[in-house]
């Protein structure tokens, strides 16, 4: 445990933090008391490992490092995740012309489409498209090979923009795009 | 360089995000002034990212989350002052010591490929030990024998019989770069030690010879050790696992309790 004298010191690198692991929480788990669970969860571990953080190095990281272990180790089961009809996975595999994502996209329709990516896809596209973290990054906070976030990431990427591009590809927008 | 439609689309992402190298990026750049239909992806690929910032960063907690967050973390702290942990005394031989000393000193040199497979035992500590991914209430023996799982829970009791001294964290499987794991954290005044057993991928992974600790077999089997970043680590191959303490007591208990264990470790 650290010393109670560093308190002021862990409040000032970690509780500015708070908005960025709350969403990301709230955008995995998609409810809000859960999400609130886990972020108290994620400071209360954080706190009792303060003397182990190096001062000075990416506290960030740290963060979102003990936000997925907490995830993956006790709220496995709360992870949302829908499996793929067949005629679904084929059309992401298949995919030749690319259908345009709409202009306008409201956020229900942006975390539904969330919603369809497994967690680990989920996981791996919030952090390097929302929170803005390197390939680098991600495979230190996930703890998973550089290649591994790579992949995952242009798949996750891929299957957002078919499900976005749902509606239009329905009535048949952008099929016939040229291309050279 | 001249880029056709198929070679620029898988570089659209790392476009957005400026990590194209230079040379990729003039040529990427060149495509998209003359295809209208690369333009509408880079387009399509701009909407989902901003749509998504957009969306994400807008699930923004209540003022009230902030409040529970301080307020709980305060009271833990609160809760911990004046709190002592009493340690179990434990005496490591002397002449022990000195000796695994020397054997470690031998070794130090050769860190960088050393650690190309040692650093196996020590990269699950960083993540799991020190990240402090372990319950702040100590685990019953039946809680951890069913964190392993049956084919490790008899370890549970040998490393409370052999480990004396030692406040035992947590024992658990954990998974770091695609492995799975089987982890005890011990505690000894405040600092950690980490016992990992580790499958091997294949009967071609052993540790390097350089890392060989010359002054010290166990059981029969050669040990192997290196330090890095103050933390010592050492390894024993049992045949079908590695094994590894990784210590941030120094090289004599790591290697004490290596040597207390491996009777225990899986063959």
């Amino acid at each position: 445990m650290p010393a109670p004298d560093r308190l002021p010191e862990f409040e000032s690198v970690a509780l500015p933090l708070l908005p960025d692991l709350y969403r990301t929480a709230a955008a995995m788990l998609r409810n809000e008391t859960e999400a609130k669970d886990l972020v108290q969860d994620v400071y209360l571990h954080a706190w009792k490992s303060f003397h182990r953080f190096a001062a000075g190095t990416n506290c960030r990281g740290w963060m979102f490092q003990i936000l997925f272990h907490r995830l993956h180790h006790t709220r496995r089961k709360l992870l949302r995740f829908r499996l793929l009809s067949e005629d679904e996975q084929f059309r992401e595999d298949h995919l030749v012309a690319e259908t345009p994502v709409p202009t306008r996209l409201s956020s229900e329709e942006v975390l539904a489409a969330l919603d369809e990516l497994s967690p680990e896809h989920r996981e791996v596209v919030l952090l390097a498209d929302v929170e803005e973290l390197t390939c680098r990054e991600v495979s230190e906070v996930l703890g998973i090979p550089m290649g591994t976030v790579m992949s995952r990431l242009s798949r996750a990427r891929t299957k957002l923009r078919v499900t976005l591009a749902g509606p239009a590809a329905d009535l048949g927008i952008g099929q016939a795009r040229g291309s050279q | 360089m001249n880029f056709d439609c198929s070679q620029v689309r898988p570089l659209l992402d790392s476009y957005l995000t400026n990590e194209l190298q230079v040379e990729t990026l003039h040529a990427v750049n060149q495509h998209l002034q003359s295809c209208a239909g690369c333009r509408v992806a880079l387009q399509s690929r701009e909407r989902t990212r901003a749509a998504l910032q957009a969306t994400v960063r807008g699930l923004l907690p209540g003022d009230e989350v902030m409040a529970l967050v301080r307020d709980s973390v305060r009271a833990e702290a609160a809760r911990r002052v004046g709190v002592r942990w009493v340690w179990m005394a434990v005496a490591v031989a002397a002449a022990l010591t000195l000796v695994l000393n020397l054997g470690w000193k031998e070794f130090r040199a050769e860190q960088a490929q050393i650690l190309a497979r040692l650093g196996l035992g020590k990269g699950d500590h960083i993540f799991c030990a020190r990240g402090g991914f372990f319950p702040d209430d100590l685990p019953t023996p039946a809680v951890m024998r069913e964190q392993v799982g049956a084919e490790y829970a008899p370890l549970v009791d040998q490393v409370i019989a052999r480990a004396k001294g030692y406040v035992i964290r947590d024992g658990h499987l954990c998974h770091w770069q695609d492995r799975e794991f089987v982890h005890f954290i011990l505690e000894r005044e405040n600092k950690l030690i980490s016992l990992v057993i580790v499958r091997k991928h294949s009967p071609d992974e052993v540790f390097p010879r350089q890392a060989l600790l010359a002054t010290m077999r166990v059981q029969g089997h050669p040990v192997y050790a290196t330090e890095d970043n103050g933390m010592a680590i050492a390894g024993l191959d049992t045949g079908r696992h590695l094994a590894f303490t990784v210590s941030e007591r120094g090289p004599a208990e790591g290697l004490t309790l290596l040597a207390a264990l491996t009777p225990s470790l899986p063959r």
